[in-house]
């Protein structure tokens, strides 16, 4: 049934040993009279909480393993799974709105809610993906719908700093318990649907056809289908209630599995859950340990939920590294030869009525005349546009090289990198680390997508898994920042939503050298990108150096990228849409497309500024949060189009 | 108590009127004492007040009322943003004679300065003294707004207030719950810790602090001072902490040594330790 690698089975074994070291090495610290508990309440420690918190970490782990198996087995797709699909951010903004409007939620009623938004961002993705259920757009309607729910998230958070700490405390997936009543609860609820979504799987695996035959077989296989996904999302959301968003753990768990050399469906079956188990107490192990290991010199509590990212992203990677995820071909996008000229000429009417408007309202302040805001305007409009035009070409660039319509520098983790190091520059402190911290996070999230896709021959698959990995891990180590009630956290959260409004005359400039840098340089790299795509030995033929080429395209999108996400965050998602936009309206070939693509990028960004500005006056609403929650509808209908 | 509230409360009503009639003809002589101000920082829009100066605008002005509470914001005082990020045009449109603002935390001076003069104070910092810098903080705005007085009168408040009634000598944990499993604990860099040692009480928490005087952790710290009182700053901590068998094992809970305070702004003044101080003492 299972045939055992040898090195992979190693490290399980050595991963096991390790989670079930660290459990009693907390135990035993408990015990120890040195770390000041009263012997007493250390007896009651333990068995009130160190011991329902294993039970939790393994039941959740379990839990979030099997609803993974659930949904690729389903989707038929290897990559599909809670987190990636959305449903955990769905949940989580569930729970958060709930949460807002009633300052306290009984568990049970958490997990209604939370089931609601999970099934609601599920619905969401498989409608946008459509039939394409099987190839990687699943994947990026899932990475969209995840982000804008996440968008929203942090801008309830913003704006309802009562909450704000409460929710990013829960959000951040932390493990402690108070008593045995989540285990329980877990645990009777893993009880019941684990053996209806083993039947459940076993039945959908006899119909283990095309989906052709399965309609041939009557409708009862789709609303068999709909049911398990539905259960395995009744599953997920549930540990999202009880213990927060713990990511990765659903995505790593089959992968890890594979590459135990699970094959059979019952094999997997049986080595998934375990899998996610023993990550989980693992990932936990670690938070605590971590924990004991500077007490007395740190202020705060490391949530499991930062670290499951951390644990799994390099899991994830090691494994695409090795080249054992599977991969499927997805489509090119096709472009329309129309008028690429009038289509410029378009964009940049429309961009130059939006920065006119911009500059001119006064509708919030009537006294004002705008020659006295001019000197607070201009800064933030200019950063909106050069920010636009700097993400759109690097989305240019990156579709291009990489020859997949769906990369960009959000969805490849370029603007998520980005973000982490204009965090680690906010304290280590000054201008210039941020500056520093943002185009070296791109680039060095940049280089390691790129190592990984190169391994796996720029397949699409293992390429945008690779961008979230890593986005996923900047977000978690953002989130933790936050969770830490340091109260320089809303400073970082508003700078990772992309505050234009705090842009200042000089880095203004700054941006704006940069983005006509990147503009000038544009048409010298055109060569490359015509080349490119058409393979290494093409490439050579036509006189070009691959590498060197890749090496230059690299370094520009992570200049370009660092440089626009200090303007407006990491979660535009102007890069990647800009580009399809220009399509529509009639650019083709990459030199028509990047100018009209930075024309359009430019255009959302300066809205998204303004109406930031008006919304919810004297409140400001970060450009980037807007961009992205105006940008993502109208991506996934540029990619619904398609069909 | 009931008759410190009354004074603070007439006074304010004399600070308004004296805006009312004073005002106008102050601001027009610039470099002189205004009462044209903004507070971006509730400690400072609260020592404002407590002078009898009613800011012209206050950063989350209804988030104050709930987290604040006294001294009570006058009717009329504009909300201009976010404490970290005020919207900059607003604050334009006011044309105030003066910004005030806690030092490393928001905004950059440099960019208020071009609407109008600023004043940081670094109440919470390495320092670690926020009270004397909070008795600092009310001079220097006595000074700024011509209300020596009233600021003398105040600091003489804060002195009587702490030498007043000696607490029991039990020593305190002073908390705040962020939900029902992570608390912040305050302890040394606190305005809290600040204030219990001239009331002769102690501050249980002697571990490790941030920059803003706390400590997050879990509910297991608190076990390690099994002697000590739970002081728990409002907002509660949700229902279901009460119910959780954790919670009823706590040393102090079993001993019934758990003390709800109505809100106290956590990061606050000399008004703020001087409410705390009261309530503290009625507790």
């Amino acid at each position: 049934m299972i045939r055992l690698p040898l090195w992979p089975g190693l490290a399980a074994a050595g991963a096991i040993l390790l989670a079930v070291g660290l459990t009693l090495a907390s135990i035993s610290a408990a015990r120890d009279p040195a770390g000041g508990l009263p012997p007493d309440f250390a007896a009651q420690w333990i068995t009130l909480s160190l011991l329902p918190r294993i039970w939790v970490a393994l039941l959740s782990g379990g839990a979030l393993g099997l609803s993974a198996l659930v949904f690729q087995q389903v989707l038929r797709n290897p990559l599909a799974e809670p987190a990636t699909l959305g449903v955990l951010s769905g949940a989580q903004l569930g729970i958060t709105l709930a949460t807002m409007a009633a300052v306290s939620l009984d568990p049970a009623l958490r997990e209604l809610v939370g089931l609601a938004g999970g099934l609601a961002a599920l619905g969401l993705v498989i409608l946008l993906a459509g039939r394409n259920a099987a190839g990687p757009a699943l994947l990026v309607a899932g990475l969209v719908v995840s982000l804008v729910a996440g968008s929203v998230f942090v801008l309830l958070a913003l704006f309802q700093q009562e909450q704000l700490r409460a929710v990013f405390v829960w959000a951040s997936g932390n493990l402690a318990q108070n008593g045995s009543g989540d285990a329980r609860a877990l645990a009777l609820r893993l009880a019941l649907l684990a053996p209806l979504l083993l039947l459940l799987l076993r039945g959908l695996a006899l119909f283990a056809l095309s989906d052709a035959g399965v309609r041939g077989l009557g409708g009862n296989v789709v609303a068999l289908r709909l049911l398990a996904l539905g259960l395995a999302t009744l599953l997920a959301t549930m540990v999202t209630a009880r213990v927060g968003v713990i990511g990765f753990v659903g995505l790593a768990a089959p992968l890890i599995a594979a590459g135990l050399g699970a094959g059979s469906l019952r094999a997997r079956l049986l080595l998934t859950p375990v899998a996610g188990a023993v990550l989980l107490l693992l990932a936990d192990g670690v938070a605590q340990g971590l924990g004991r290991l500077f007490s007395g010199r740190v202020t705060t509590v490391l949530p499991t939920g930062v670290l499951t990212p951390v644990l799994g992203a390099v899991i994830l990677l090691a494994l695409l590294w090795l080249r054992r995820i599977p991969d499927r071909p997805g489509q090119a996008l096709a472009t329309r030869r129309r008028h690429p000229p009038r289509a410029v000429a378009l964009a940049l009417l429309v961009l130059l009525a939006a920065v006119i408007f911009s500059l001119c309202e006064t509708l919030h302040l009537p006294g004002l005349s705008p020659a006295e805001l001019w000197q607070g305007r201009w800064p933030r409009v200019l950063s909106a546009v050069s920010a636009g035009v700097m993400l759109a070409l690097a989305g240019v660039v990156i579709q291009a090289t990489t020859g997949n319509p769906l990369a960009s520098p959000e969805s490849l983790g370029l603007s998520p990198g980005a973000g982490l190091g204009i965090v680690a520059g906010l304290f280590a402190g000054g201008a210039a680390g941020l500056l520093t911290g943002a185009v070296a996070g791109a680039l060095l999230a940049f280089l390691l997508v790129m190592l990984i896709a190169a391994r796996n021959r720029f397949a699409p698959g293992p390429l945008l898994l690779a961008g979230v990995a890593i986005g996923t891990f900047a977000a978690a180590m953002i989130s933790l920042v936050i969770a830490s009630g340091d109260p320089r956290a809303v400073i970082v959260l508003a700078w990772s939503m992309g505050p234009t409004y705090r842009a200042e005359p000089a880095g203004a400039v700054t941006g704006a050298v940069a983005a006509l840098a990147g503009l000038m340089l544009f048409p010298l790299l055109l060569r490359w990108l015509r080349i490119l795509p058409l393979g290494a030995a093409q490439a050579r033929a036509l006189g070009a150096r691959p590498a060197v080429a890749r090496a230059v395209l690299m370094v520009y999108v992570a200049v370009l990228t660092g440089f626009a996400t200090l303007a407006v965050g990491p979660i535009s998602f102007a890069g990647l849409m800009a580009p399809h936009l220009a399509r529509v309206f009639g650019a083709a070939g990459p030199g028509w497309q990047g100018v009209c693509a930075a024309a359009w990028a430019a255009t959302l960004l300066v809205a998204a500024d303004l109406a930031g500005r008006l919304i919810w006056f004297p409140y400001e609403i970060p450009a980037g949060v807007l961009a992205s929650l105006l940008g993502a509808p109208l991506f996934l209908w540029l990619i619904g189009r398609r069909r | 108590m009931v008759a410190g509230l009354a004074l603070s409360r007439r006074q304010v009503v004399a600070g308004a009127a004296a805006v009312l009639w004073g005002g106008a003809a102050r601001a027009a002589s610039r470099g002189a004492a205004t009462d044209r101000i903004v507070a971006l920082d509730w400690a400072l829009a609260e020592t404002l007040v407590a002078l009898g100066v009613a800011p012209l605008a206050v950063a989350e002005a209804p988030l104050y009322a709930r987290r604040v509470v006294e001294p009570a914001l006058p009717a009329g005082t504009r909300d201009i943003g976010l404490r970290s990020w005020p919207n900059l045009e607003a604050l334009r449109a006011l044309q105030p004679d003066l910004i005030l603002a806690m030092a490393g935390y928001g905004i950059a001076p440099a960019r208020l300065e071009r609407i109008a003069p600023v004043r940081a104070f670094p109440l919470y910092s390495e320092a670690r003294r926020p009270l004397d810098l909070a008795r600092q903080a009310v001079r220097d705005l006595g000074g700024l707004t011509g209300r020596g007085a009233q600021a003398a009168e105040l600091l003489d408040r804060l002195d009587a207030a702490l030498a007043g009634p000696r607490l029991d000598d039990r020593p305190l944990l002073i908390v705040k719950f962020a939900d029902d499993r992570l608390l912040d604990v305050f302890g040394a860099g606190s305005l809290f810790h600040d204030v219990l040692r001239p009331l002769g009480a102690t501050n249980a928490w002697t571990g490790p602090t941030n920059a803003w005087g706390f400590a997050s952790t879990g509910l297991e710290a608190l076990a390690g001072h099994p002697e000590a009182r739970l002081v728990i700053i409002e907002p509660a901590p949700p229902p279901r902490l009460a119910d959780s068998p954790l919670w009823r094992a706590l040393p102090q809970v079993r001993a019934g040594r758990v003390t709800l305070l109505p809100p106290v702004w956590v990061f606050g003044g000399v008004p703020s330790a001087l409410r705390f101080a009261r309530l503290l003492g009625a507790a």
